[in-house]
């Protein structure tokens, strides 16, 4: 059975819901395995907690988005930030910031701009992560959100970007970034979504599960006491 | 000139507890359609909605064979559906997928679990 991760969802889903069995329903009803929820303002743990308390097949983890224009400023928040969760990006319009970033072990993946964003992912930046094997992030909710003149930009950034991935041949991953229950896609739903900007349809399924499994299996081996670093195991001590 | 080549969408609607008609539905199919790729797109795509069945929220729509991946791709951008018997408001919904077949008998043994009663070949 294929394992689809959508790893960008916000803590604002299950805020605005009375009842948070409903979205892991649908999660489950729309077949994810793993889901990423950001945090926002309030702290995860009492989420987690009562999403620990629902029986389901969903493995859930703890996501932060950074943003920042200097080196520094994300230097200091990765100190920070990188013990209490399990998988941080970085959004960063700074050409620089997110060249630093990719290079960063403590970065776990890049994020694609946003809902403002009009700037495309460079060749360099790609190759860069090809290098560096750290994935991209599309997100489809500008798609969504916006309509008209607006979208046709967007959609042109973006056929722009994934021109510069499919040639570096970078791992990038699809989520939805969904801010409300009627944000929400199937996995099969987006990747009909980004068919419209010419993603190649042989490469397009890696992106719901090959390379966001790889991004949880580093944080599954980050939390392993075994693992040292990339696959290097302690076997018997 | 050789018949089309047509394929069938079967698709659920997952909303608060709103009922829509088949009117209603088809209008912000096709709305939605003509927004994305226009009067001409829309032409080529040979849309119509075979079937809904408002209990279950599931229909089906029929479109070309070259226009599978532009209907679901306009179908997911879908976000609100019109209701005009209350006062032109909107609802908010999610449109997904089901699945795509060749044939109207594999959308009814599928999805919608009706039997096989054909005589089997011997």
């Amino acid at each position: 059975m294929k394992s689809y991760c959508d790893l960008h969802i916000h803590h604002r889903v299950f805020q605005r819901s009375e009842d948070p069995k409903k979205i892991i329903l649908l999660l489950e009803k729309f077949k994810y395995s793993n889901i990423a929820i950001v945090k926002e303002k309030q702290n995860l743990n009492a989420l987690f907690e009562q999403i620990e308390s629902i029986p389901s097949s969903i493995n859930f983890y703890k996501r932060l988005n950074l943003t920042a224009t200097r080196i520094n400023d994300i230097k200091e928040l990765l100190k920070k930030m990188r013990p209490y969760f399990d998988l941080i990006a970085v959004k960063s319009h700074e050409k620089s910031v997110f060249n630093w970033a990719i290079q960063d072990s403590r970065v776990d993946l890049l994020t694609l701009g946003g809902l403002k964003s009009n700037n495309s992912l460079s060749y360099e930046s790609a190759k860069l992560l090809r290098q560096f094997n750290k994935p991209i992030e599309v997100t489809i909710r500008s798609l969504l959100l916006k309509s008209g003149s607006a979208r046709s930009r967007v959609l042109r950034t973006l056929e722009k970007s994934i021109n510069n991935i499919v040639r570096s041949r970078c791992p990038f991953i699809i989520s939805s970034d969904a801010h409300d229950f009627y944000e929400l896609r199937a996995p099969k739903d987006m990747i009909s979504l980004l068919t419209l900007v010419d993603f190649p349809p042989t490469d397009i399924n890696k992106g719901i599960i090959e390379h966001p499994l790889m991004c949880i299996k580093r944080v599954e081996a980050r939390a392993d006491r075994n693992v040292l670093s990339n696959d290097i195991e302690i076997v018997s001590r | 000139m050789k018949r089309e080549k047509q394929r069938y969408i079967t698709f659920e609607i997952i909303s608060d507890d709103v009922e829509f008609s088949k009117g209603e539905i088809i209008n912000a199919i096709w709305k939605q359609f003509t927004d994305l790729f226009g009067e001409y797109g829309t032409s080529k795509a040979g849309l119509w909605l075979i079937h809904y069945d408002p209990t279950l929220k599931r229909g089906v729509l029929r479109c070309s064979l070259n226009s599978v991946n532009k209907v679901r791709a306009s179908i997911v951008t879908l976000r609100v559906i019109n209701k005009r018997a209350d006062g032109n408001h909107e609802f908010p919904i999610i449109f997904y997928v089901v699945g795509v077949a060749a044939t109207i008998l594999t959308i009814k043994r599928k999805y919608f679990h009706v039997p096989d009663n054909r005589p089997k070949k011997k």
